[in-house]
């Protein structure tokens, strides 16, 4: 693995700009401070390089969403963690290639939804004070993240444990040819760092699921919780790791019609429409839990603004710690959904 | 214990079994073939393989207002698909683990191995799974219309 | 739709609990039911006449039998509607006997309810049958037998005296297996190889057989009629076309009597080049690539001393193995056994004390082939005084379970064989329960007694211990006193073979609790496996004795020549099959499938129905349902799981 050091952000939009030259790849998809704002484009013309915000701390959506069923054209993506753990969960799942696919993650300290403010410069300790005094939130999801660095991708660019500039490491070297990068170290104190931000996180993290734990203890809380849930679907359609191209929602099955409805009624006397709510989140919660990269896209995108995250936060912890597996941190790793061990729970009598 | 009267004195748990077409079916068509009594509770639907239960299944369940749900395979090892009792309980482990968040009580939701051999075993876990649902009373939390 | 509901009163077996014309009163409120009935016993003709009756002239489309267990009647009714012209598989049955009024004999009113119950979830399911087609394939005209003891022996012998084309693999240089390493056989005192090596012969010798030692089965792929078996030929660096099987080779190995031999339970000694025994089949030297000089360091002297003294020039150091595909119709997996390693009970003494050794060390000493020529020694003297222990390794609650069933036999044997050979020597048996059941057992055995062999009883739980004294070995036996034996031969159980873990990979077959391969009937199909197809002979499947072995033997192959013989084989209609649309090609059902069924071609899941065998691993895996099982799709099961629960419709 190569190591070099990038002075600034822009040394970073060098590296894009001469893979986009070379012809290394045909686009890259990197975040772009236009006139509408701040946005995720994509870019073929070399000279918009200039024009991105690759390390903008912003998040409004998971965009490995839009890599799924990807082609047989090479690009470059420049994503956070979460956004690359999804793109390798995909990969496993066979819908993204991540061969056509050059994935660039850095260090996450954090990011913020548009909405709240249109941050350009990447987040750091100082920074974080700036915002809280400008009372604008840090996104939840990332508050409680545990995986801010880079999972398995093609280039990782590492901010924490460094003064100034980044790290940058490959073991694509090809991908850096024809740039003359000074070779760096990853700075010895980062280990450290990055776990003394973990447990933070984590800390924090414990506080949520504990509160929710408590919260659903009691009696019909879950009906209460998705009480206003309107099933726009929208959750399912922004998190990347509901890929089916049919939802069984969509399905005869799944898709009440006014009949099922009538049978379902009668059953019980009345039934509340939208029907199947916590049906539907459930079976999301089955699908999904062993997969979740716990990017928070889902409540992002929810306009009935449901704490999502609170329960993605509280399964996934179960379910991947039940089978050992943290999703997305690799490419290649069997799924724990359709593998086993013979010895494994064998409580069950 | 005749109740020939025919009204329904106490309420009664409904539980719904998924077995598998090799072992737990065979061992409960045993436990009647043996005329070893248990309670009328349960309605078996038979499978081919516990794999064949998807998690899907069992939320079903609950919400069409299941009191308890009972998937029951051949024992780790003896699967007549080599493997499917192994992928069936880590997907309902996942299950199981999911009904703790909703408010059901996870020991609505049992998962036994029982082979074509045991049919006693087959009715003392029909047994003490409906005395543990009569005691949890009826299943609420799914299949309430609010839901 | 028009669904005929069927209700069996099976003599009083059920309308004893269960009310069945209330039942049959209740189906005819089902949605989608045309018609209901009860009948004393609709397995009976006149039963069967009335379905097919109302099929006729009420135009039935799908009928649902309330009666016993599908596992019993389900291949009954099916063929009852096809004859009367409906599809056999719009036909579903509910169990209200095994199931219900067996179960409940004491609850009438909860057991009518129950079974009303039980026949609304198979109207509801049967509602939702579509009709199938079943697909025939042809059949291969060609078995694999797969080990060459006497059982893979027997098997191939007679499947190809029947006919066809047998391939008989075994993983040793020589077939003969354990029979062969026998010096006697119990009860009648046959000699072992006297027996069988011309059943070696035969099997060298006959046209059909294609005999393939030294190589293992690394793969089956397929399905009953259509096998791919892939097979290993390990490199016996000796060219067996060439090989005139002289022994001079193995007179000039620089390891001559230098190189432990198993067959003789590593007792004696032999070369690195060999054959296991005088009449090994077929009688072609192999070098142990373990032990040869040359293939371990590239070096043996100025040239291997083998190469020389090979007038054939058979000798090929440079051998590879070799990978083979062959094409069966039907698998005999007749992989015999092992026996318990002693040494994992401390108590015994063995390995560590001389004068302990065990039952098949005893054959092999005993055997006029032997290392002693059949001469009963222990430290270069003759036994005065012999103790046998029996149930080693077996009967054990902590161990094998069950009895091994040939070790008593084999036990009186060796008594036998000891008194026969040393007349003034003493000779006493520990034993638990003689289990002399066999055909001329309890005679042999009396007569071993009455040859005065002691046979002293002791409980499975007694404590046992073998102590070392000077070139003697003392038994102390709780509740006995101790005896200073010269001998103490271990009767130690048969095992499943130490390997099994990966010979089970390969043919995919599931094991019991006592580790031998499991069959799937107990009493009625001994020799059937789950997988069709594949049947068991001989140990593989639990211990036997040799007239069981062969009994086994013989009926697995009569067993897997039934398939070749009818040329064709029924498929099972209710295989997987994928809504391609709702496929989103994530592969997660390919990666559930055990069968290796479902391919992704394109994007989309594909499955192959001759390999399907309709487990539905893969429709529980997929998300979307795009992945179903045909006769037990998603919906079909909500439907059963919704009309179970909800007294409307």
């Amino acid at each position: 693995m190569g190591t070099y050091i990038l002075e600034n952000e822009e040394a970073l939009k060098k590296v894009l700009e001469n893979m986009l030259r070379k012809g290394m790849v045909e686009g890259v998809m990197v975040q772009t401070a236009g006139e509408s704002g701040v946005f995720t484009s994509i870019i073929t013309d070399p000279d918009f390089i200039s024009k991105t915000a690759p390390l903008a701390p912003l998040f409004s959506n998971n965009n490995a969403v839009f890599l799924q069923n990807n082609g047989t054209r090479n690009i470059a993506v420049v994503v956070k963690p979460c956004e690359a753990r999804a793109i390798n969960e995909l990969k496993k799942l066979n819908q993204i290639n991540t061969d056509k696919l050059v994935v660039i993650c850095a260090d996450c300290q954090g990011t913020i939804n548009p909405r709240d403010g249109l941050i350009t410069e990447p987040l750091t300790e100082a920074k974080k004070k700036e915002l809280e005094k400008d009372s604008i939130p840090i996104r939840k999801a990332c508050t409680v993240c545990e995986h801010f660095t880079p999972p398995e991708v093609d280039i990782s660019i590492m901010a924490i444990g460094t003064t100034g500039g980044y790290i940058l490491a490959t073991d694509r070297e090809e991908l850096l040819d024809g740039l003359e990068l000074k070779a760096g170290e990853i700075p010895s104190g980062r280990n450290a760092e990055v776990e003394k931000i973990r447990k933070e996180n984590l800390e924090k993290k414990e506080k949520m699921v504990e509160e929710l734990d408590k919260k659903l203890g009691s009696p019909d809380t879950l009906v209460e919780f998705f009480k206003d849930c309107i099933r726009c679907d929208n959750c399912r359609d922004m998190c990347p790791i509901c890929y089916c191209k049919q939802c069984y929602f969509e399905t005869p099955l799944g898709d009440l019609r006014t009949d099922e409805m009538l049978h379902q009624a009668a059953t019980k006397g009345i039934l509340r429409i939208p029907p199947d709510i916590l049906f539907y989140q459930l079976t999301r919660n089955i699908h999904v839990a062993a997969g979740c990269v716990e990017c928070g896209a889902c409540e992002e995108v929810c306009p009935r603004d449901i704490p999502l995250l609170d329960v993605w936060k509280s399964i996934t912890g179960n379910v991947q710690g039940l089978f050992e597996y943290v999703s997305g941190m690799k490419r290649d790793e069997p799924l724990p959904l359709v593998g086993f061990k013979e010895s494994e729970l064998e409580e069950v009598k | 214990m005749e109740d020939e009267g025919g009204a329904k004195e106490s309420w009664e748990p409904k539980i719904i079994g998924f077995f598998c077409n090799w072992c737990s079916y065979a061992g409960a068509d045993l436990a009647g073939t043996s005329r070893i009594q248990y309670p009328t509770t349960i309605r078996i639907i038979k499978v081919m393989c516990s794999g064949r239960v998807n998690p899907q299944f069992v939320l079903k369940a609950f919400q069409e207002g299941a009191d308890g749900v009972l998937v029951s395979g051949c024992h780790p090892g003896d699967c007549h698909y080599i493997e499917g009792n192994y992928h069936a309980r880590r997907k309902l482990t996942l299950m199981e683990d999911l009904l703790e968040f909703t408010g059901v009580d996870p020991s609505r939701f049992q998962m036994s191995w029982v082979s074509a051999s045991e049919g006693q075993k087959f009715a003392e876990v029909v047994t003490e799974f409906t005395e543990r649902i009569k005691k949890l009373g009826p299943q609420t939390k799914l299949s309430g219309g609010e839901g | 739709m028009k669904i005929g509901v069927y209700v069996c009163e099976c003599g009083t077996n059920i309308s004893g609990t269960v009310d069945v014309a209330d039942v049959a009163e209740y189906a005819k409120s089902l949605p989608n039911v045309a018609v209901s009935k009860y009948y004393k016993y609709m397995c009976s003709d006149p039963g069967q006449l009335l379905i097919k009756d109302d099929i006729k002239e009420l135009g039935l489309t799908h009928v649902v039998v309330a009666s016993c267990s599908p596992r019993m009647h389900e291949p009954t009714f099916r063929t009852v509607v096809e004859e009367a012209g409906m599809n056999a598989y719009c036909f579903e049955m509910a169990n209200i006997r095994e199931h219900c009024s067996w179960a409940h004999m004491h609850e009438k009113f909860k057991a009518t309810e129950k079974a009303k119950d039980l026949v609304k979830m198979s109207v509801a399911k049967a509602a939702l049958l579509e009709p199938l087609e079943k697909k025939q394939v042809p059949v291969t005209p060609a078995a694999l037998v797969i080990g060459g003891g006497i059982a893979g022996i027997q098997t191939a012998l007679e499947i190809a005296e029947s006919g066809f084309k047998t391939y008989l693999v075994e993983s040793t240089p020589s077939i003969g297996g354990r029979m062969a390493q026998l010096d006697k056989t119990f009860p009648t005192m046959d000699c072992s190889a006297c027996i069988l090596t011309p059943k070696m012969v035969d099997v060298a010798r006959h046209p059909n057989i294609e005999l393939l030692t030294y190589s293992e089965v690394t793969g089956i792929d397929g399905y009953i009629g259509n096998f791919t078996v892939t097979v290993k030929k390990k490199a016996r660096y000796v060219d067996i076309e060439k090989c005139v099987g002289c022994g001079l080779c193995a007179e000039a190995c620089r390891l001559k009597d230098r190189v432990d031999d198993e067959f003789n339970e590593n007792l004696g000694k032999r070369s690195a080049i060999y054959v296991p025994f005088p009449q090994a089949v077929p009688l072609k030297y192999t070098i142990d690539p373990e032990k040869c000089i040359f293939l371990k360091t590239g070096k043996c002297g100025d040239s291997p001393p083998c190469v020389g003294a090979c007038a054939a020039d058979a000798i090929n150091h440079q051998q590879e193995d070799e990978i083979i595909e062959l094409d069966v119709g039907t698998i005999v997996v007749a992989t015999g056994f092992d026996l318990y390693d002693p040494s994992q009970k401390p108590e015994y003494g063995y390995g560590k004390i001389k004068n302990v050794i065990t039952g098949m060390e005893f054959e092999r000493l005993v055997s006029a082939s032997g290392p002693t020529e059949g001469h009963i020694e222990i430290n270069g003297k003759e036994p005065e005084k012999v103790v046998f222990i029996q149930c080693v390794g077996s009967r054990d609650k902590e161990g094998n379970e069950y009895c091994s069933r040939v070790c008593c036999m084999y036990t009186a044997k060796h008594a036998h064989l000891v008194r026969d050979k040393i007349p003034g020597a003493e000779v006493i048996v520990y034993n638990t329960d003689v289990r002399a059941y066999g055909k001329g057992f309890e005679e042999f055995y009396v007569r071993v007694m009455d040859e005065g062999v002691k046979y002293l009883r002791r409980e499975l739980d007694d404590q046992i211990e073998v102590v070392e004294n000077g070139d003697k070995a003392i038994v102390k036996a709780e509740g006995h006193p101790d005896i200073e034996a010269d001998l103490v031969v271990l009767a130690t159980a048969i095992e499943q073979k130490k390997d099994i873990a990966d010979i089970s990979k390969v043919l995919k077959i599931s094991r019991g609790a006592d580790n031998f391969f499991l069959e799937i009937h107990p009493k009625l199909r001994p020799m059937d496996t789950a997988t069709s197809g594949i049947f068991l002979g001989g140990c593989c499947q639990g211990p036997k004795d040799i007239p069981d072995t062969v009994a086994q033997a013989s009926g697995a192959a009569a067993k897997a020549t039934i398939p070749l013989a009818q040329g064709k084989i029924d498929l099972d209609p209710q295989t997987s099959f994928v809504i391609e649309n709702n496929c989103a090609g994530c592969g997660l059902c390919v990666e559930a499938c055990p069968y290796s069924a479902i391919e992704l071609m394109d994007g989309k899941a594909e499955v192959n129905e001759a390999l399907c065998r309709g487990c539905g691993l893969c429709s529980a895996t997929c998300r979307s349902g795009a992945i179903q099982l045909k006769g037990l799709t998603d919906h079909q099961l909500i439907s059963m799981i919704k009309s179970s629960l909800s007294e409307v419709f």
